[in-house]
């Protein structure tokens, strides 16, 4: 027999699940492996999206880099790419963090209406076990 | 005046989701078709893809794909052209976007859609209806997506007016050709102070939005406009190039107007449409179409009541007993006030009689 109030249920589930399918994923974490695995994303993408600005600056300036290579003082060419990839690091880091542990948060709390219903399926579940 | 706009928005909204089917793929298809013609006609150098039937497909594929695709294919159009006249700007093109991409876009792909729109739009002369949009419909972080989009604009405008200089192909050329690119990139200031403008509008059109006065968002489309209006004012002047300033003021006012009708309209396409799923417990699968029940506003009709003897079975109406199973059965937000509003009335009568 269809059970046409599990169904509704369900169909809500079903809605819930298609609607908030990255919150569900996130739920899988706890709130620190969450926030790890995204710092440690962020950190990657700026460094392969740093060392990409430096080899497009490197080739806009290629001839003169060309031009005087005796005359660059290299070691301090390298503390400012360092420094700069340190200051903009830091930065990417501070703020997704905040931003990363607000966006769990708050996909905690947009759950609560899932795990409403799931809740209201599992007691349909168990009032059919005693009926049987 | 307003209840009948208010009752067209209802209308819509019924049409909406009743064909919402077959409106997407069609409003998809003719959005697609403008952009792709319209990136074809600013840069089309490469002949083989501004043929009808080329784009016609193209159009169509993004009809019925995500929107993501969509973007891809906008973004791969781009390429091919740039790739056709010259490799290393097209290369240098890929490493521009792929930073954008790591150090920006990243955090907000949702919106996406700006920073295809803002060049569109710009060809259009209405662009700064997207910062009044993400004003109210985002959060400041849309000035990255914003930022992007006039970088987008002024690279593919700094390249169109680049390849008119470049005649013969060989690699001291491509080099130049990619040095006076980054250079007019780089020591654009009129760009600068675009994304400055536009940061600012977003900002603006944000905090207004967000103030507790009624009518704050309408306000809010109305600051972001004055502001973009002002800030370009300024910006014109100070470069000296004031023969924008007459379209730029008009684009505004027309942006403003669109802006102002999306935002009283954004309830149509904001609204929750007809869900398709599929489940399964032990016994069935479950293939279901959810349709969100909407209530369409019709005029209210006040009845006056000039004999209030007859009574006879309104008690069992008003109580809503007839109703209650319904109601206990769904969720529902309003309960409490529908349980206040029985109650009051039930108050009201006993005093009356």
């Amino acid at each position: 027999m269809l059970d046409n109030k599990k169904i509704r249920v369900m169909t809500k589930l079903a809605i819930c699940e298609q609607k908030s399918s990255e919150d569900i994923r996130m739920s899988m974490y706890y709130k620190t492996d969450y926030v790890r695995l995204q710092l440690m994303k962020t950190i990657i993408s700026v460094t392969v999206g740093y060392i990409l600005l430096l080899f497009i600056i490197g080739f806009f300036q290629a001839e003169f880099l060309l031009g005087k290579t005796f005359d660059i003082d290299f070691i301090r060419l390298g503390q400012y790419i360092v420094g700069f990839y340190i200051i903009i690091l830091t930065v990417y880091i501070a703020a997704s963090f905040f931003v990363y542990s607000y966006k769990y948060d708050k996909s905690r709390k947009k759950l609560s209406k899932y795990y409403k219903l799931l809740q209201e399926l599992n007691h349909i579940y168990r009032e059919e076990q005693i009926d049987e | 005046m307003m209840m009948t706009l208010l009752e067209f928005r209802a209308k819509l909204r019924g049409l909406y989701q009743k064909y919402e089917l077959y409106i997407n793929p069609v409003l998809k298809f003719i959005v697609s078709f403008i952009v792709f013609q319209l990136i074809n006609s600013a840069i089309g150098y490469d002949e083989r893809l501004t043929k009808l039937p080329v784009v016609l497909l193209l159009a169509f594929i993004s009809a019925f794909t995500p929107s993501a695709v969509f973007l891809m294919v906008a973004a791969t159009i781009s390429f091919g052209h740039v790739f056709y006249i010259s490799k290393i700007l097209s290369f240098i093109i890929v490493i521009i976007m792929l930073i954008m991409y790591l150090l920006f876009l990243r955090f907000t792909p949702k919106l996406g859609y700006a920073i295809v729109a803002i060049p569109i739009l710009f060809l259009f002369r209405v662009p700064y209806v997207v910062p009044i949009l993400l004003g109210l419909f985002s959060s400041p972080i849309a000035i990255l997506p914003a930022s992007c989009g006039v970088i987008i604009y002024y690279l593919f405008q700094i390249i169109k007016v680049a390849t008119t200089l470049q005649t013969d192909v060989s690699i001291e050329d491509t080099l130049q050709l990619y040095t006076y690119v980054a250079n007019n990139l780089i020591t654009n200031k009129q760009m600068l102070l675009t994304i400055g403008v536009f940061a600012l509008v977003i900002l603006v059109t944000y905090f207004v939005k967000r103030m507790k006065y009624d009518y704050a968002r309408e306000m809010a489309v109305a600051s972001g406009a004055l502001t973009c209006i002002l800030g370009f004012l300024i910006s014109n002047l100070s470069l000296d190039i004031s023969n924008q300033i007459g379209p730029m003021i008009l684009g505004t006012l027309l942006s403003a107007i669109l802006a102002a009708v999306i935002q009283f309209f954004h309830i149509v396409l904001d609204y929750s449409g007809a869900e398709f799923v599929q489940f399964e417990d032990e016994d069935y699968y479950y293939y279901v179409k959810a349709v969100p029940k909407i209530n369409i506003t019709t005029p209210e009709i006040n009845v006056k009541r000039i004999n209030p003897q007859k009574t006879s079975g309104i008690r069992e109406n008003l109580t809503g007993n007839r109703y209650k199973e319904v109601l206990n059965d769904e969720d529902d937000e309003n309960e409490e006030e529908y349980e206040e509003y029985e109650n009051y009335t039930i108050k009201n009568r006993d005093k009356d009689n």
